[in-house]
């Protein structure tokens, strides 16, 4: 598995995708600075880098599995692995690190550019107005980031070995980053009365990233914090088996 | 060294590979041919375990499954595309799986591949590609090389440069199953033919043996033609004459000598006529047609 860890992660940083995904996440949180004015809800949802960073992931992720299939190099991983789940898992793990690096990044960005464009205004160990501290929400944010990001990655490899078209597969994240929450939110309106149930759809994860920091989100998602955090796990634990089962039967 | 035991394949419900049984002895260079579709790469991605299969197969005595790759530690294989990522370069794409560097370093000279190894595959040639999945699938000391199909893209020089290799390493132990449709260059190195059509190993013989059994004609030339002419067919054996020269079955031989020798006629050349290794797989396959055609 170690040996495993280390060829995937090798590659991963050999990839263009890997600054690529960097890049376009800065971008697009100074593209969010010099757009959007500057609040308390700006900087803890860190220039919407909440937003971005699971639709980057989402492409990053089925590129990665995708590229073995198109470069033909999938025979060569498999037949020196026995274990076909090592190869499947420590993919799995490298970009869910890569997620990790890119939430690193989005928190340095965040206080640069509060620093550039703000100054010492909206500290961050201040209380906004009946809240934690600023630091605290942005953490909240952080984990609900890294929490959805599982949720992702291991749908991207599902959907992936199962539609084998990558710009499906980015579409579909796009789709889910941007109208996920409100597809959800009218599905609980629509069935109002099956909410207990409707709750549990897959779209409604997403919260995850908002509520954990902004308690009023969960009014939103009808799930307390820890049913919302369960949700998300259950979820990318069924993703990860079903997607395996999928890769371990595909034809080489 | 491989052991391949009654092993049927499927993909899907159909039969891809039918109770294929052959053996590989450390050193052999084992030449797997056979038209499109009969089943080569499917037998060689059974081998490397990435098909499930009925049978049994075995490398050094350690059995080879869908789940269990331990004995393929000691075999390297480059399969219908050589496998590199095209953003490494190609020090980077060996060094993913090398566990000697000094023997990575070797193989790069050997190959020819000094001047161009530190730049990204993308930008190579198919040449140069193919030159690189040999020599990864090459790395390591392998006791066992699968290829197929490897003198793709590859020019004159470095065909030759390949197949100078491959008698090296086979020369060291390394044992080789080679598919090519190149067969006057397959027939250059392998010891051993097997040959396949439709899933079913049809011919399975060292390649001494298949060139002896193979070359049924023998060209004969004696010092008077009329007369042998006349022999031969009072004899009722078989002939084709062409030009002062006579065109005889291997299986004749002998009486065609005893009975020249009664005529006291001199011979002066009988020999085996050189024939066209592709021209025999082809006759051998038309044969199977035929036969499977009539049944």
């Amino acid at each position: 598995m170690k040996r495993n860890l280390l060829e995937e992660t090798f590659k991963f940083i050999h990839q263009r995708t890997f600054v690529g995904g960097i890049v376009l996440l800065v971008i697009l949180m100074l593209y969010n600075a010099l757009t959007v004015r500057i609040n308390t809800t700006t900087l803890v949802f860190e220039f919407g880098a909440v937003q971005w960073i699971p639709v980057i992931i989402i492409g990053v992720a089925s590129t990665f599995l995708a590229m073995e299939y198109q470069y033909h190099t999938i025979l060569v991983v498999l037949y020196k692995n026995s274990h076909k789940w090592q190869t499947y898992l420590a993919k799995l793990v490298v970009v869910w690190l890569y997620s990790l690096l890119l939430t690193v990044v989005a928190v340095v960005i965040t206080f640069i550019l509060k620093f550039l464009m703000v100054g010492r205004q909206y500290g961050w160990f201040t209380y906004s107005t009946g809240q934690p501290t600023r630091i605290n929400l942005l953490l909240g944010n952080v984990i609900g980031t890294l929490v959805y990001s599982l949720f992702i990655v291991t749908l991207a490899f599902l959907l992936i070995t199962l539609l084998k078209m990558n710009t499906a597969v980015i579409g579909i994240g796009l789709a889910l980053g941007f109208l996920g929450a409100s597809i959800s939110v009218a599905l609980m309106d629509s069935f109002a009365s099956s909410t207990t149930v409707v709750r549990w759809n897959p779209l409604n994860m997403v919260f995850v990233t908002q509520q954990l920091a902004n308690s009023p989100y969960a009014n939103m998602s009808h799930l307390n914090n820890l049913e919302i955090i369960a949700g998300n796990l259950i979820y990318a634990a069924g993703f990860g088996v079903i997607g395996y089962q999928l890769f371990k039967r595909r034809h080489v | 060294m491989l052991k391949v035991q009654n092993v049927t394949t499927y993909i899907g419900r159909t039969k891809i590979v039918k109770r294929a049984s052959f053996d590989i002895d450390a050193g052999n260079i084992v030449g797997l041919i056979g038209p499109n579709g009969a089943g080569k790469t499917t037998i060689m991605k059974t081998i490397l375990g990435l098909t499930k299969f009925d049978g049994s197969i075995q490398i050094n005595h350690q059995p080879v499954t869908e789940n269990q790759h331990a004995a393929l530690n000691s075999v390297g294989a480059l399969i219908e595309h050589p496998a590199i990522y095209p953003f490494l370069s190609g020090r980077q794409n060996l060094a993913l799986y090398s566990h000697d560097h000094q023997d990575m370093a070797r193989l790069i000279a050997k190959l020819g591949m000094t001047d161009y190894i530190q730049q990204k595959a993308k930008g190579y040639s198919l040449g140069m590609k193919q030159k690189l999945g040999i020599a990864i699938a090459l790395l390591n000391h392998p006791q066992l090389v699968i290829l197929d199909e490897p003198m793709n893209g590859l020019d004159v020089e470095a065909t030759i440069g390949i197949r100078k290799l491959i008698k090296q390493y086979a020369d060291r132990g390394t044992a080789f199953l080679i598919s090519s449709h190149i067969l006057s260059e397959l027939q250059k190195v392998m010891t051993h033919v097997v040959l396949i059509n439709h899933g079913q190993i049809i011919v399975n013989q060292s390649f001494e043996e298949f060139e002896q059994l193979h070359h049924r004609d023998y060209k004969l030339l004696t010092e008077d033609e009329v007369l042998t002419a006349q022999v031969l067919q009072q004899r009722t054996i078989h002939y084709i004459q062409e030009g002062n020269t006579f065109r005889v079955k291997r299986a004749d031989i002998f009486d065609i000598q005893d009975a020249l020798y009664q005529q006291q006629i001199h011979l002066k050349e009988l020999a085996p006529i050189e024939t066209n290794f592709e021209q025999v797989v082809v006759t051998i396959l038309e044969q199977q047609r035929r036969a499977d055609h009539e049944a």
